[in-house]
């Protein structure tokens, strides 16, 4: 496990790529959340951290997954964060506003997708094949695209 | 008082080495644009208490603006003078950059080790009216992260920079 120093000069400069790559819209840029999220997510487990530098880790965590639009981790991330006996009412609230938040997020990228392939919107649902993707993803197999 | 841009890296040790040379480079690159160089006296106000200082930064004849976003360029100038600025004249460290979602650009730490979160921004010729410094002090006003908030714009075209407290 890296420790607090190591890990705020990576999640600094992770944080300054991906907003970079955001501003040009470039591909890499969910990737580059991704990786914020992973350090942030990080960061917030450690034991010795300041409480309200834990909260800010955690609020990163969610954020950024959202940012990468992995929806399904900054809702895993977020509900284990409130779960957690430490975690005070406010950043509760906090975490729970950042989910109403990724909710409208991943509604608006649905609709941009069914638009965009109305035909396969319309034949196997926009939530269907996003789910085959994922399970595609999630077992290293080939997306088959024909 | 003097600051030097090279020692970014030595100033705050958390910042990543890339950045620091980045934030140099952009420096020169937007101070160049004005026709200044190395060694340019700036006037500091924190608070709108004024001093007056001199800037130095590493000559580079072989960079080349003309690959980096003109925009870019402006901003990580503002955080390269802002950042050498507040720990010459405040002893502020950098300890963490906070995403965009949390209304400040970095978490630092002052002389008592309490937390400061530092929003920055950086206008190109002058900011008139004060408009951008103000909307960046209301920005860092909603910031939760630190009890302690504080924005800066740079002025590169005098060159001047302004840093106020919420």
């Amino acid at each position: 496990m890296l420790d607090l120093d190591t890990l705020y000069t990576l999640v600094s400069e992770a944080i300054r790529r991906a907003e970079a790559l955001e501003d040009l819209c470039a591909p890499g840029a969910p990737d580059a959340y991704l990786e914020v999220s992973i350090l942030e997510e990080q960061i917030s487990g450690l034991e010795s951290i300041p409480e309200v530098e834990r909260a800010i880790a955690q609020r990163g965590a969610v954020r950024a997954a959202i940012s990468a639009g992995e929806f399904g981790r900054a809702k895993t991330l977020a509900d284990r964060f409130i779960g957690l006996a430490e975690t005070g009412a406010p950043i509760i609230a906090e975490l729970n506003e950042l989910m109403a938040e990724a909710g409208r997020v991943e509604l608006a990228t649905k609709r941009v997708t069914a638009a965009r392939y109305p035909k396969a919107a319309k034949q196997y649902g926009i939530e269907n094949i996003q789910r085959c993707a994922r399970e595609f993803v999630d077992q290293l197999a080939p997306f088959p695209i024909s | 008082m003097e600051l030097h841009l090279a020692q970014l890296k030595t100033m705050h040790p958390r910042l990543p080495a890339r950045t620091a040379l980045a934030y140099e480079h952009c420096a020169r690159t937007g101070l160049h644009r004005h026709g200044h160089a190395s060694g340019i006296r700036i006037t500091f106000s924190f608070d709108n208490v004024s001093v007056s200082g001199t800037l130095f930064w590493t000559e580079d004849p072989t960079s080349d603006p003309a690959q980096l976003d003109f925009h870019r360029v402006t901003e990580d100038a503002a955080e390269a003078i802002t950042l050498a600025w507040v720990y010459v004249s405040n002893g502020w460290v950098i300890r963490r950059r906070l995403q965009r979602g949390e209304s400040a650009d970095w978490l630092m730490v002052d002389r008592n080790n309490e937390l400061v979160a530092l929003e920055i921004s950086g206008v190109n010729t002058v900011d008139s009216g004060n408009r951008r410094l103000l909307e960046k002090l209301n920005q860092v006003g909603r910031c939760q992260a630190a009890p302690k908030r504080a924005a800066g714009v740079i002025e590169l075209r005098p060159p001047r920079a302004r840093l106020a407290t919420v």
